[in-house]
């Protein structure tokens, strides 16, 4: 996916002015306190009218510079490795408690070095070993955090 | 007996060997943690507490707080070269910091971030030495309106500071405060915008936060194309500060040491908002602004002096009010008071060898972090030159260790992922991002000072401008917005009178 600034900000002004409506809407619903006293909802509600104002006007902006301009650069989102690295990430905080932290440290580096950094498989293989061990070793036996241990003994 | 002497005193219980040992096992801890991505002074200071329940009052206080100026020193590391903040005291230092590590200066940031912080963290512990009871009592006069009005001021310092358009800072700063509302209300516990989860009713973790936007969200818009981040190779000639970054730190050093031992008194955000207050002075005081952003030595001089500056002045409210200025704090009072040890007003006359103990234990830590701090400079630096194919991958796998040691919850890890994932569009749609963290450290506070303000004036919103304090915080904000105002007016009257005046080509013409 690809798409110009202006347009990219105008996306995000409009998920602003949705999120603003949302919160407006939530905060209405929140218990009121004793008259003259601020309740729950008070703050958000004060928050969602200026950043629906703030989405309003950034829409408007947006709006404006793509009328005016027509040779704006585009902005790519299509870099697998970005993709890759951000599930890895998600897998990773999946996987951490059932599989303990050795294997799933490991198969997380392991799909990094090779997809990520383009590292040979033999490579990726043994360094994510060592690392994941490595950084068991440092933060269970030097720091004395508690990590996950899974099905592995380790 | 007059201060110097029982200062003296305390320097007797500080250089025993054995609080000698614990307090250089407190500083190493604390760099160590400091150092590590989401490991900061909090996780250091509550993985060691239990540790220290057998040690007398005075060397545990001493270890402990030898961890929390520690961390305040290491956090500074891996904001200048990996852009990855331990805390928000060192949101600001990332951005000037890190760019000059990506212009092969990392060498330089740290030192000057390390003779800062020891400037800055001696001067503040003097301060807390000569002038900790009477600045305590003053401070008891800050009431919830004049803590708005400082929370607004120092929202609206970083408006300004920030590099992006203002509406969307203000949208930055908004959605920020938004985010702090996630969870339980301060003051009813009624549960807002949690979606009936009860994971979500202590709001988002900061840690998994910060690590996102800076962190995660930096090394996916380097991962684009790795080709471009060449491993840096210093030379030892580039470790060494020249003479002009000397120059341009010491003013910075100076100006900071004040902004962060003043605001250190103010309870709650004190280390974080000294930092960008610090940020924005020398940016204004600057004769290049337009370098700030870019790599300005006075922009990473500033923040970790002024960081490092509210260690000893937010010592001051724990110890002779009992109040916990800042998180960190909290955790030495709880130490103090697991061992017997109330502080307040009456700690320096029941407890004198803890008080002065710990005050003179804090210049002999300065001393040990500097050279603690100083001939790592070299080896920190050498991070850089491993490739970033093995570079990104080990520093999100610590991230992910360090986001987990916090809370053993692995869905922060997902938190972490899922606001990568949101720093890494906002910054490719040009969106400051340090803004929207910032408000996120101000919001609870600044939503329950004015509730709090509105609720003791029974909703007269006048009452918010009643006391001197919110007069003088609410006066430098009117100041600020008509300079603004004036600035903005002059230089669209330059741009109306540069387009009035025919161009070059006109003239021929």
């Amino acid at each position: 996916m690809s798409l110009t600034l202006p347009r990219g900000e105008a996306a995000v002004a409009a998920a602003l002015a949705v999120l603003a409506a949302y919160v407006l809407w939530e905060a209405a619903h929140m218990p009121a306190s004793a008259p003259g006293q601020p309740g729950p909802g008070f703050f958000p509600a004060i928050l969602g009218i200026v950043l629906f104002t703030c989405g309003a006007v950034l829409l408007w902006q947006s709006w404006r510079t793509l009328k005016r301009s027509t040779d704006a650069a585009s902005i790519s989102f299509r870099y697998p490795r970005v993709w890759i690295t951000l599930a890895a990430l998600v897998a990773m905080a999946g996987a951490l408690e059932p599989l303990g932290f050795v294997l799933a440290a490991t198969l997380f580096l392991l799909v990094l070095l090779r997809f990520c950094g383009g590292v040979g498989w033999t490579a990726a293989g043994v360094g994510s070993i060592v690392l994941a061990v490595a950084a068991w070793s440092f933060f269970v036996f030097t720091l004395g955090v508690a990590l996950p241990r899974g099905i592995f003994p380790l | 007996m007059d201060t110097f002497d029982y200062l003296m005193s305390g320097f007797a219980v500080a250089t025993r060997p054995d609080n000698l040992l614990f307090c250089f096992i407190g500083c190493l801890w604390g760099t160590i943690v400091g150092v590590l991505p989401g490991l900061g002074p909090l996780a250091g200071l509550t993985l060691l507490l239990p540790l220290t329940f057998k040690l007398e009052p005075a060397s545990a206080v001493i270890m402990l707080s030898g961890i929390f100026y520690g961390a305040m020193y290491g956090g500074s590391t891996t904001s200048i070269l990996l852009r990855i903040p331990g805390e928000a005291a060192s949101i600001m230092t990332c951005i000037d910091g890190h760019a000059m590590a990506k212009q092969g200066r990392a060498g330089p940031a740290l030192v000057v971030a390390g003779f800062g912080s020891f400037i800055g963290g001696t001067a503040s512990v003097i301060g807390l030495t000569l002038f900790a009871p009477p600045l305590a009592q003053l401070m008891l006069k800050v009431g919830p309106a004049a803590e708005f009005a400082l929370m607004a001021l120092a929202l609206l310092v970083m408006g300004f500071v920030s590099s992006g358009p203002p509406v969307k800072t203000l949208a930055m700063i908004v959605l920020g405060l938004l985010i702090a509302t996630i969870g339980l209300d301060p003051l009813s516990g009624y549960p807002r915008f949690t979606f009936g989860r009860i994971e979500l009713s202590d709001g988002l973790s900061f840690v998994a936060m910060a690590l996102g936007l800076f962190g995660v969200s930096e090394i996916l818009l380097n991962l684009e194309d790795p080709r471009n981040v060449k491993p840096i190779r210093p030379t030892l000639a580039s470790l060494v500060p020249k003479a002009a970054d000397m120059r341009a730190s010491a003013p910075a050093i100076a100006r900071g040491t004040v902004i962060g031992f003043v605001f250190g008194f103010v309870p709650g955000i004190s280390h974080v908002v000294s930092t960008f207050v610090s940020y924005a002075v020398e940016r204004k005081l600057s004769r290049h602004p337009e370098e700030f952003g870019h790599g300005a030595i006075a922009g990473v001089a500033g923040p970790e002096t002024a960081n490092n500056a509210t260690t000893g002045s937010a010592m001051i409210p724990l110890l002779v009010l009992g109040i916990p200025a800042i998180p960190a704090t909290a955790i030495l009072l709880s130490a103090l008071m697991i061992h017997g040890v109330n502080p307040g007003p009456q700690l320096v006359s029941e407890h004198p060898q803890v008080f002065w103990g710990l005050i003179a234990s804090m210049y002999i830590g300065n001393l040990m972090l500097l050279a603690l701090n100083l001939p790592l400079v070299g080896l920190f630096v050498n991070l850089l030159r491993i490739p970033y194919a093995w570079l990104a991958p080990g520093v999100l796998l610590i991230c992910v260790v360090g986001i987990y040691s916090v809370n053993a919850n692995t869905a922060e890890i997902g938190i972490m992922a899922a606001f990568g994932l949101i720093g890494y569009v906002l910054r490719k749609l040009e969106f400051d991002c340090a803004p929207l963290l910032l408000a996120v450290v101000i919001g609870d506070r600044m939503e329950v000072s004015l509730r709090r303000a509105l609720i003791i004036s029974e909703g007269n919103w006048a009452a918010l401008a009643q006391d001197a304090f919110s007069r003088i915080f609410l006066g430098a904000i009117v100041v600020l917005v008509a300079l603004q105002f004036i600035a903005w007016r002059l230089g669209l009257r330059r741009k109306d009178l540069a387009e009035l005046k025919p161009t070059d080509e006109e003239k021929r013409t």
